[in-house]
């Protein structure tokens, strides 16, 4: 390397060490505070009238927050470099979702420290297997594949289950799962590997029809298949929620990777088009969408849910009526679709607008990481695993608010469900992992943040 | 627990999760400000882009003034010879209208080395003349040690620079 226009790796260490320093001493204090934050508001909760929080419960927040300092650790030691602020976040997320669990029902709540377990066991594999994030990218069409068939398997018709007019679920003996969840993050790993070769292709119009240019149908073929394929799976397991998110993600890659803006019109245009042709021949379709425009129709029956997340909303106000003292038990599912709703009720407007805060400094966060992984495959993944978290958070939120029709996803990080939070943090640790090795890899590392 | 107790431990709370959004703005802040002048980081992105850019042009003055030495005639450029890595050198490609060069296996030239992007640049001939166009990469493209804005106009014996890679135009 004589002409070089980076300095030298020698010149670079002492600037790289301080970064490492620096972010992970950041992301420590922030842990802290966020540790401050969830044990005060678990122990508010236990004071509150209504709350049925029994001591034993205690020590399970206690190991939650012990494995995050894992996860600090195995981030410290294997990933120094990365952003600071996703696992903090992340873990204010999990913390403040465990106390409204643990003060909805205790049971569940020992099953979701199980799964935070699970998850940051899940984590740190994936830090430590995914050393290079483009040894993910020659697996492209492996992960394609890997993603259809996990959207396959609640098909199958002996391992398939069908729980609250959803066919997502998956059993194996006793373990249940979601598999959408993770194919999710092997389809956002396919659409990037595949758009990060081709977008040249795509993004030059050399195809004529009629009067419009557009790129070569032909390189639109994979990547049009298995958007299709998990659209269709998913409008057949009546799961509109991640049939919505799946989209977005391929638009968002789509239009990141070439750049032209026309992809998002085309995207609209097709999913107006399938949204009124999914409205016309689906009757749960058609029941969402009139309980959405007035669930005063039935407000004992379909309307039921909807109507009390609005009233708990309602109820909290400003500032809510306290950690504890809300009404347990009105919200059917409220520790999963509706837990924005507790959330609202107890810790009130201020509460729900922090965690949208928290959502959106995520997504900042990992646009950051995406923008500073230069043109790569690692920018495309870093905008779909974003796009998938933020838009996750925006569908469920906004159905609770009746912004949206009301599709059941999770809330990521805070509902209850164990496929969701160890997806989520398999997708976290895949973020980091951009995050580090394009931090690592810039001739000046200073200038990569 | 009296009610007013337990108003007052709430805003608290309330007031606690709002300084955790503070600390991770002003997290934010310290690292996209660009380090004040104590910080030993500051000289380094400054000084770095100055140093590069004077030893390409050195050697290539004494390069070109050869060239002219021999060919004597301003020929007009044809190919594009690899200078480095040392293991490519000597590698050669025909300019044409596009020559795409990356890391990515569809490239025209492909330099699987560390600090290429995938699709790192475009080198075009155009009316006779060697354009470069830095297709975003990561760490840019140089022709003779000056970062390529744009479509920027190569002559023949410049040296276009990608990531660790040097390419001649001839």
């Amino acid at each position: 390397m004589t002409a070089t226009a980076p300095p030298s790796p020698s010149a670079r260490t002492p600037d790289l060490r301080a970064i490492v320093t620096r972010r992970r001493t950041t992301e420590l204090g922030l842990l802290v505070l966020v540790a401050i934050v969830v044990v005060s508001a678990y122990a508010l909760a236990s004071l509150g009238r209504n709350a049925s929080l029994p001591a034993n419960i205690g020590p399970f927040l206690g190991v939650i927050l012990g494995l995050i300092l894992v996860a600090h650790l195995v981030v410290r030691r294997w990933a120094g470099a990365a952003d600071p602020l996703l696992l903090p976040l992340v873990a204010l997320l999990n913390g403040i979702g465990f106390v409204f669990i643990a003060r909805l029902d205790e049971q569940l709540a020992a099953l979701q420290a199980t799964w935070t377990g699970v998850g940051i066991a899940a984590f740190v594999v994936t830090l430590l297997v995914v050393r290079d994030i483009r040894v993910l990218q020659r697996y492209r069409y492996t992960f394609g594949l890997i993603g259809v068939v996990l959207l396959l398997l609640p098909l199958l018709p002996v391992f398939g289950r069908n729980i609250n007019g959803a066919r997502i679920w998956v059993a194996f003996g006793p373990v249940s799962f979601q598999p959408g969840e993770f194919a999710k993050i092997a389809l956002a790993i396919f659409f990037a590997g595949y758009l990060v070769e081709r977008r040249e292709v795509l993004g030059v119009a050399t195809f004529k029809v009629g009067p419009i240019n557009t790129p070569d149908p032909r390189q639109f073929g994979p990547i049009l298949a298995a958007w299709a394929v998990s659209l269709l799976v998913v409008i057949f397991e009546r799961d509109l929620g991640s049939a919505l998110l799946f989209f977005l993600l391929f638009v968002v890659v789509l239009w990141v990777a070439t750049g032209r803006a026309a992809y998002l019109a085309a995207g609209g245009v097709l999913f107006g088009l399938g949204a009124v042709a999914s409205w016309a021949f689906f009757s749960h379709v058609q029941q969402r969408v009139s309980i959405w425009i007035n669930p005063w129709a039935d407000p004992q029956g379909s309307g039921y849910q909807i109507i009390q997340g609005a009233y708990a909303l309602a109820w909290g106000g400003t500032t809510g009526v306290g950690p504890g003292l809300g009404i347990v038990g009105r919200i059917p599912f409220d520790e999963t679709d509706f837990i924005i709703a507790i959330i609202g009720e107890e810790l009130g407007l201020l509460g729900t607008t922090a965690v949208l805060v928290t959502f959106l400094l995520i997504a900042g966060s990992g646009l950051r990481i995406a923008r500073s992984a230069g043109a790569t495959f690692g920018t495309l993944l870093a905008v779909g695993l974003t796009a998938l978290i933020a838009f996750q958070a925006f569908i469920i939120m906004a159905g609770v608010t009746r912004l949206l029709p009301l599709t059941g996803v999770t809330l990521p990080f805070i509902s209850y469900g164990g496929s969701s939070l160890v997806a989520n943090y398999v997708l976290i640790a895949l973020l980091l992992r951009i995050s580090d090795q394009s931090v690592r890899r810039s001739p000046d590392p200073l200038a990569a943040l | 627990m009296p009610e007013q107790l337990l108003t007052v431990l709430k805003l608290c709370l309330l007031a606690l999760l709002y300084l955790f959004f503070l600390r991770v703005l002003r997290a934010v802040w310290t690292e996209v400000s660009p380090p004040k002048a104590a910080g030993a980081g500051a000289p380094v992105p400054a000084a770095a882009p100055a140093k590069a850019s004077r030893s390409p042009k050195s050697r290539r003055s004494g390069r070109q003034g050869r060239t002219r030495a021999s060919k004597r005639q301003p020929a007009s450029p044809t190919r594009l010879v690899t200078v480095e890595p040392v293991a490519r050198a000597g590698l050669e490609v025909a300019l044409g209208p596009e020559i795409t060069v990356g890391r990515a296996a569809g490239c025209s030239m492909v330099f699987d080395e560390r600090f290429v992007s995938q699709v790192h640049c475009r080198i075009f001939l155009r009316d006779g003349s060697v354009f470069v166009e830095d297709l975003g990469s990561t760490n840019g493209t140089w022709v003779n040690g000056a970062r390529v804005v744009g479509q920027m106009p190569a002559r023949l014996g410049d040296r276009v620079q990608i990531g660790n890679v040097v390419l001649e135009v001839r």
